[in-house]
């Protein structure tokens, strides 16, 4: 009896004990807690790239004086209506979120571009724990830091005032967020110092991780010559212009070739998979304002004022726009890339601007023409000037032309002292009318308010008072 | 066989208890049983040879003036001798003074029955008092009483023990049930009968020798021991709060399964009907609401095993209250008829066994099992009709008052923001100025509209019939249980649309292979097909919503459409009954249950428990619609048979048609399978009669697996024989869109569990009882953290059984008074949060082809268990011998750390985060009474009322941020009220044009959402009562038996039903009935000072509340009409009182009963929901019943008819 009592007990220790670990292996058919660096690098493309379905700062040309609005005065009662969201932006209203039938126009740039920096933050803090070689951490770790001075560039131009060296260590920037989880924390807004700092101190880094590692991978995934590229950018908006030489020289080293108009395949749009001066490529290539299909009654074809700018045998005309409507990127399906890109072509116009305001006119004017040699029909291209204004005036004219409706404008029109802009808005549906707006020369709506959801959550947001503005 | 046995009352009577709390083996003393009573009383002679020397022992007593049964108890305490005695026979000797000092034993017993009329002799270490008197004529007379012992059926019954009362003589009877006892002669000789399950019988000696006795089977009452599911317990040493309840009594012939027949009979117990559906199952809750995010469900158990819903779904559908589950519950699957008893484990204690799932409580279910005799069949069958809803009471209005109210509308020249369909008033209206009709067609078609008076609640309903019936077999002999059943149910809804049918099955034997050993297994299956209405049809709200304008037919008969789609350049056509016919939903589940268990003897008092579950649930649900509903016209934008554009751009093709061809056929299969094994050792004995010792430590796997796949088909046509058509995705790109959107969905879910569990129990003497409860669980829930793996809950409880006690006993009007408390922590890991990062594999990126992961969970490394405390304590007492029975249970459960959601700012990258953060309150009593003022054999008269007060208080709920919808819905978890609370917007009164105005609307400068909020709404109330019961009253007379049930609800708020249907368009829409308070509208200024019912109006009304037309910063409405539907003065209280159900019992009588050849035979009669008092706002709508701000497809609850009939051969 007594012996059976024990083979018993044993059963039953040992039913308790075997397999115990196999049964209770954590499970799940698609969830994953990330062990590896691949599986970061996935997480890290997933959430903090901004690849073909996402967007940030869909208004940002709008509020540029390179478009206009438009209306066809009718539409059936199911078309969609450009303006509705667009007013509060084109006409500088103080709450631009604030949509012409009343309900809000989030904003989600703010919410998707700190998501992206988290993101970062999170591969970063994780780097050592992960598995995988030193080279793919180098990897990852340069991606990470590029992808959050790439978010931090457009945070602080979208929502921070705008960078002077004099002001800068007080002007209001946006917040530094350090966090590698979820807290519940508000984050009052840095420095626009601050902020530059931080993207020159990542970019930096991220440069010396590309060049560490031996993994090269193509234009959809962050690489040394867009890092090269976003810091000339970043040291021209800091007006440190021998830097922006030092880094586009290092961009065209690497990848010099331009886009050649009179020789490219005309039926693609100019960002495709084929363009040899795109670095690396981000973004929707849906517009929602600049669609004049059939479904919407208004739009915002190109200002007169910048289709002026283009020469007839500038081959721009045709290949960045279609029945005057921005249409640099086409259908994902057709062109195989996503709608935006950071490309060679920026390179020289940094290198070029650096030099005019450095007063090396010559090689300013080299590099514009370089550009200009490879847009015109013929070889009826080249500009020159001899006096520093008049090549300055050449050097932003064709950056103009050349980085329209890429997100770019109104960043340089607050760099290069906030000019007045006129927009005339169409208003009404049936009976327009024009309503003039202004926007004031170094006007404070040059910078965007912080969006609704943050400041109602926030609450150590300081705002920057943009004006009251109605029609003139 | 003859025999005599030194059997003492005490032996026999623990032998009856270890049939209680063991397994259920009938102890048989057939030939093999007697080799095991034999080591039973070989033991029990070993153990007196431990005491042999007890003799020897010098005795010292010093009593004064005290009962001899006193002096006895202390004689054996100092010899430790075992006395037989009689007590009666003690207690008449009144009362004695001794003194002795270290006497011999002998010298003791002589100087204590000196001068009694007692003697005593000493056997070994037995000493046994008896009467002088019977030694006396011992030597007289000796006799012998033959005779045969048998069932009721004149089965034989061996084994039955025959004892002479008072004495330790006894026999047992042979395999023919036959004894002989030979007996010194004696008068008050009275001989006793006893067997395991069987009644025992006394039997005064008369003289006659042959005494032939029939045993009645033993009614275990079911308020003697409670089953856990893991053990059984005696009731008086139970010091958890556990509710049991029989089959019979839980028994109502038109409720289908188990949950449904609930409400009202358990204290503590909330049960929500919200619809009539047949098949729709209700919202349970125990002692309130437990947790903020997580599953406020009680587990169910049946027969020791946990029982999974066969699909899984989230706890969020499941807590809403306007959800409706027709799916099905764990429990669906089981007849009622099979059920012996159910018993609801309230408080920690009780549940602490269960683990982490069980904090909303647990019911435990447990089937039937074969009755000791030969095999009987029974056929049992429920015949009920449900009434169907009627415009009585609801207050809708008629045709013509319809129709009135469009010529008002009319006259004063408002006008629609859209222009209204093509029907009715409104119809006439467009023909007319088309020209299309001359003015006396159109005052015709006016006249023809009002007299129409279409009733759609008959057009749509029934006065449904349901049958159920029921076939057992059952039966036990000596080693072998047997219970088999089937069952058939067709059940049809009082809406036309709604069938049930199910058939089940259930087959449990179980045998001992030998004394020590006993198998059994069950199975159970079942199968059952529901067949609903299309989910986009909510057929009660459209009876109530139509007007009653609209003609259902044509004159010659054939369907009559109208317009239905508002809003779309061609009018889709419409009729209910066309879209009933084309479109449907069913739903299929396969369930099957094996379990087979072992017991094991190691010991006598040392029992090996094993058991083995396995489960499997298929649930096939379909829904479909095909290509002549209104519904696939809505997505295709074209009536049938209309042609489609020419031209490929046209936007019909780019914009519109989102399925050009057939219907659609949506399939949800879920497959359920889980298995358990458990295995325990169950040690139980009793210490020197008075320490009652038993201690259970076990084991238990436990995996559940959903395995499922959800698909959208388009295109179908089930009337060309369930073909799909292919259509070209390129020419209708919509259409190729909507296939994207309703992508298949794949189910894949395992859930492991290894479980430890332990629980001990110590009683001294009855009187003082504790308990202490353990269990541990590890699963492997994904992300889950390792340090909280493991971690164990625990309970501890005890009981003062008061009655038990010395000084009690003279109080002999309390039959029982007992204190109970228990105290035990629980914990939960809310079941998606973790600390970890946890990220979901994608695809690859379209353009790129590089793999994505996308973020599940971000880090959260401070998550903690949520934890809930509860407090139990009790008070248990029955006066009288049983007149009134009464218990009081208050309880505290309080949860800390509850996991909630709170909104952060957007900058940290998240947007909401998890954290312990909420505390939540439950606290309440339970209550039950039972008197039975009446008790004689041919009347008895038994009235019972029970009640639950929970009061939920949400300490702390973390969120930040609350939307306006969610403080009108009840979905807000708002600090210091109750989950569930809704609020409401101010009315103030009309103005002078008619037009609702509300209070504190004002957007005052800087002033924050959550102050404004706080200015706009009023607190209204729960949606869940405070004190929910029942009370019963049963009243029999010889076969006859009378019973009533009455539920009550008290504390809760009703927000009426809308009295603007359609708050986007402020004017009636001619398809809408409206409500006749209309009738009593604001028409001429100066009325707003006699009604609240605003003027008929196309005014929005906004200009004040909503941002949509204003200046406002933060939302508060949708628009005025909506404030209206939604304020104060559109609430009610929910208290109600429900007659639920009166039924009458006829059984016929015995004699009867064998003329027909039958065992037994009875007649029911059932009305279940007779009335219900209720609030006078409600105009006909069910308190129960989901308010119609959306859609649920509830209908309320009708009043049904049962018959039953109930036959044992």
């Amino acid at each position: 009896m007594k012996q059976m009592k024990y083979n018993l007990l044993f059963i039953l220790i040992c039913l308790s004990l075997t397999s115990c670990n196999n049964f209770l292996e954590e499970k799940s058919n698609d969830k994953i807690i990330p062990k590896t660096v691949d599986n970061y690098e996935e997480l890290l493309y997933g959430e903090a790239y901004f690849r073909g379905d996402q967007n940030f700062g869909d208004y940002l040309d709008i509020m540029t004086d390179d478009v206009k609005c438009y209306t066809k005065g009718h539409g059936s009662s199911l078309a969609s209506d450009a303006r509705e969201d667009a007013y509060g932006y084109y006409t500088w209203q103080i709450d631009p979120e604030m949509a012409t039938s009343g309900s809000r126009n989030n904003d989600d740039s703010w919410k998707d571009l700190y998501h992206s920096i988290l993101m970062c933050n999170i591969c970063i803090e994780d780097l050592s724990a992960m598995e995988g070689t030193q080279d793919e951490k180098d990897f990852l770790h340069a991606e990470a830091l590029f992808i959050r001075a790439f978010d931090y560039f457009y945070l602080v131009n979208l929502y921070g005032e705008p960078y002077d060296k004099a002001t800068a260590s007080s002007a209001l920037g946006v917040p530094i967020n350090n966090l590698t989880g979820m807290e519940d924390v508000n984050l009052p807004r840095a420095t626009v110092e601050a902020n530059y700092n931080m993207i020159m101190d990542d970019l930096k880094n991220s440069i010396e991780f590309f060049k560490k590692t031996t993994i090269v991978l193509d234009n959809f995934k962050a690489n040394l010559e867009s890092a090269y590229l976003l810091s000339s950018r970043v040291a021209l908006y800091m007006k440190n212009y021998e830097d922006v030489v030092k880094y586009a020289d290092l961009v065209i080293a690497k990848k010099p070739s331009l886009y050649d108009f009179k020789t490219r395949d005309s039926k693609l749009q100019f960002i495709n998979d084929f363009n040899p001066e795109i670095l690396f490529t981000f973004g929707n290539y849906r517009l929602p304002y600049f669609d004049n299909g059939y479904f919407t009654i208004s739009s915002f074809p190109i200002s007169e004022e910048l289709k002026a700018l283009y020469a007839n045998n500038d081959l721009r005309n045709e290949v960045f726009f279609s029945s005057d409507m921005p249409d640099k990127n086409g259908k994902v399906d057709d062109t195989k890339i996503y709608g935006f890109a950071m490309r060679t072509s920026e390179a020289y116009l940094n290198r070029a601007e650096a030099y005019a305001e450095l007063d090396v006119l010559d090689k300013a004017l080299a590099d514009i023409n370089r550009l200009r040699s490879y847009r015109f029909s013929d070889d009826n291209y080249i500009v020159s000037a001899s006096v520093k204004e008049d090549v300055l005036t050449i050097v932003k004219d064709e950056r103009r032309r050349e980085l329209c409706f890429e997100k770019q404008r109104w960043f340089d029109l607050r760099r290069w002292g906030m000019p007045r802009i006129e927009h005339v808005y169409k208003a009404g549906t049936s009976n327009i009318t024009d309503e003039l707006y202004v926007l004031n020369e170094g006007d404070a709506a040059y910078t965007l308010p912080i969006p609704h959801y943050e400041t109602e959550r926030n609450t150590s947001i300081v705002r920057i008072k943009r004006p009251e503005r109605s029609a003139q | 066989m003859f025999e005599i046995n030194f059997i003492n009352n005490k032996q026999t009577n623990r032998m009856k208890k270890k049939s209680l709390n063991g397994p259920g083996i009938p102890i048989n003393y057939s030939k093999i049983c007697n080799i095991l009573r034999l080591c039973i009383v070989f033991v029990f002679l070993l153990n007196l040879t431990l005491f042999a020397k007890a003799q020897d022992v010098k005795i010292t007593l010093n009593m004064s003036n005290v009962k001899l049964e006193k002096i006895v108890k202390e004689l054996k305490k100092q010899t430790n001798m075992r006395f037989f005695y009689s007590v009666e026979k003690l207690e008449l000797q009144g009362k004695k003074t001794i003194h002795l000092k270290n006497a011999s034993l002998d010298e003791s017993l002589k100087s204590i029955f000196n001068g009694t009329s007692l003697t005593y002799s000493i056997n070994k270490n037995v000493v046994v008092i008896k009467d002088v008197d019977t030694i006396a004529k011992n030597k007289v007379e000796t006799i012998v009483i033959v005779g045969r012992v048998t069932d009721i059926n004149d089965n034989p019954l061996p084994g039955v023990t025959v004892m002479i009362k008072g004495s330790f003589l006894g026999v047992t009877t042979d395999i023919n049930g036959e004894y002989k006892l030979r007996v010194l002669n004696s008068k008050n000789l009275i001989l006793v009968y006893s067997f395991v399950g069987m009644q025992t019988k006394e039997i005064v000696y008369s003289g006659k020798n042959t005494i032939n006795i029939v045993l009645l089977e033993e009614v275990q009452k079911i308020d003697e021991i409670v089953i856990t599911g893991y053990q059984k317990i005696e009731k008086r040493k139970l010091s958890s709060s556990i509710v049991s309840l029989s089959g019979d009594v839980i028994r109502e012939g038109a409720a289908l399964s188990l949950d449904n027949m609930l409400q009202g009979k358990i204290s503590g117990l909330s049960v929500l009907n919200p619809t009539a559906t047949v098949g729709a199952s209700p919202k349970i809750r125990i002692r309130g609401a437990s947790s903020i995010s997580g599953n406020r469900e009680p587990v169910w158990v049946v027969d020791g095993i946990i029982l999974d819903d066969p699909v899984s779904i989230s706890p969020t559908e499941l807590n809403s209250l306007d959800n409706i589950n027709l799916i099905g519950n764990a429990i669906s699957s089981l007849n009622p008829d099979d059920i012996a008893r159910i018993d609801i484990l309230k408080d920690a204690s009780a549940t602490a066994i269960y683990g982490v799932k069980a904090a909303n409580g647990v019911i435990v279910v447990t089937t039937k099992r074969g009755k000791y005799g030969k095999a009987r069949i029974n056929y049992s069958t429920n015949l009920t009709f449900m009434e169907r809803p009627t415009y009585k009471n609801l207050h809708r209005m008629n045709s013509e008052e319809r129709v009135e109210v469009s010529e008002e509308a009319f006259e004063r020249g408002l006008t629609y923001r859209n222009p209204p369909a093509h029907v009715s008033y409104e119809g006439a209206l467009y023909d007319l100025f088309a020209k299309n009709i001359s003015y006396d067609d159109f005052l015709k078609q006016v006249k023809f509209y009002k007299e129409q008076n279409t009733d759609w609640l008959d057009e749509l309903f029934r006065t449904s019939f349901s049958q159920t019936h029921n076939v057992s077999l059952s039966g036990a002999d000596k080693n072998t249980n047997y219970y088999f059943s089937g069952a058939y149910k067709n059940a049809n809804g009082n809406f036309k649309y709604n069938n049930l049918e199910q058939y089940n099955g259930m087959l449990k034997l179980s045998s001992n292979l030998n004394n020590k050993l006993r198998v059994g297994i069950d199975l159970r299956v079942s199968n059952s097909k529901k067949h609903y209405q299309h989910s986009s049809i909510d057929p009660f709200k459209y009876a109530y919503q139509t007007s009653r304008a609209i003609p259902l037919y044509n004159e010659d008969g054939s369907l009559s459409y109208y317009n239905k789609s508002q809003g779309h350049a061609v009018p889709l056509v419409y009729n209910i009954l066309n879209e009933l016919e084309h479109s449907g939903k069913t739903i299929e589940n396969q369930s099957l249950n094996f379990n087979a268990r072992l017991n094991y003897k190691i010991l006598p008092e040392l029992v090996f428990n094993g058991i083995v579950s396995l489960s499997r649930n298929n649930t096939y649900q379909k829904e479909w619609f095909d290509d002549k509903t209104w519904y696939a016209s809505s997505l295709r934008y074209l009536n049938l048979g209309d042609a489609f554009p020419t031209k490929l751009t046209d936007p019909f093709y780019t914009s519109q048609c989102r399925l050009p061809y057939g219907g659609q056929l949506t399939n949800d299969d879920t497959k359920q399978s889980s298995y358990t094994i458990r295995a325990d050792v169950n040690y139980n004995k009793i210490f020197k009669e008075v320490h009652d010792f038993s201690v259970t430590i076990g084991t238990e796997v436990k995996s559940n697996i959903y395995e499922g796949i959800k698909t959208n088909q388009m295109g179908y046509l089930p009337d060309r024989g369930d073909k799909f058509l292919d259509i070209d995705v390129i020419k209708f790109p919509m259409y190729q869109a909507r296939v994207e959107e309703l992508k298949d969905v794949v189910t894949d879910n395992t859930f492991n569990m290894l479980s430890f569990f332990g629980t001990m129990t110590y009683a001294y003497d009855n009187r003082y009882i504790a308990n202490f409860n353990i269990r541990t669980d590890g699963s492997n829930k994904f992300g889950q953290d390792k340090s909280t793996k493991f971690l164990p809950i625990w309970s501890v409880s005890g009981r003062w059984n008061v009655h038990n006690e010395e000084f009690f006993k003279s109080v002999s009007w309390v039959d029982n008074l007992s204190f109970r408390a228990s105290y035990g922590i629980q914990g939960n890991v809310s079941s998606d949060q973790t600390p970890n990062l946890v990220a979901i594999l994608g695809t690859a990126d379209k353009t790129s082809g590089y793999n994505i992961s996308t973020l599940d969970k971000l880090p959260n490394p401070d998550l903690k268990w949520e934890k809930t405390t509860s407090t139990n304590v009790a008070i248990e007492f029955s006066l009288f011998k049983g007149l009134v029975s009464a218990s009081f249970d208050y309880y505290n459960k309080k949860g800390k750390d509850m996991i909630v959601s709170r909104d952060v700012s957007l900058s940290t990258g998240s947007n909401s985060m998890t954290m312990n953060a909420g505390n939540i309150e439950n606290k309440g009593f339970d209550f039950n009474v039972i008197v039975n003022p009446i008790r004689t054999k041919d009347i008895s008269w038994e009235l019972s009322l029970n009640g639950g007060y929970n009061k939920n208080t949400v300490t702390d709920a973390g969120i930040s941020e609350i939307n306006w919808e969610d403080y009108l819905t009840g979905d807000a978890i708002i600090p210091g009220k109750s989950v569930n609370s809704f609020y409401s917007y101010k009315f103030g009164g009309l103005n002078e044009v008619g037009m609702p105005t509300f209070l504190d609307t004002e957007e005052i400068d800087g002033i924050s959402k959550a102050q404004l909020f706080k200015n706009v709404f009023e607190y209204t109330g729960k949606r869940i009562a405070d004190l929910e019961g029942g009370f019963s009253t049963t009243f029999r007379y010889k076969k006859w038996t009378l019973g009533a049930i009455f539920f009550y609800s008290i504390g809760k708020k009703i927000r009426l039903n809308p009295l603007y249907e359609n708050t986007g368009q402020y004017l009636p829409r001619p398809q809408q009935n409206m409500s006749d308070d209309f009738v009593n509208r604001w028409k001429n200024a100066g009325d707003e000072n006699i009604t609240n019912i605003p003027v008929l109006s196309n005014d929005p009304g906004l200009n004040v509340y909503s941002t949509t037309f204003t200046d406002r910063e933060i939302d508060i409405c949708d628009n005025a009409w909506q404030m209206y539907n939604m304020s104060n003065i559109r609430t009610c209280s929910g208290d109600f009182l429900r007659f639920r159900t009166l039924n009458l019992r006829y059984a016929l009588s015995k004699e009867l009963c064998k003329k027909l050849s039958l065992n037994d035979v009875s007649f029911r009669l059932e009305v279940s929901n007779l009335f219900t008092l209720k609030s006078k706002k409600l105009k006909g709508r069910d308190p129960e019943q989901v308010s119609m701000t959306k859609d649920t497809g509830a209908i309320p609850l009708a009043r049904t008819y049962t018959m039953g009939l109930n036959v044992t051969f």
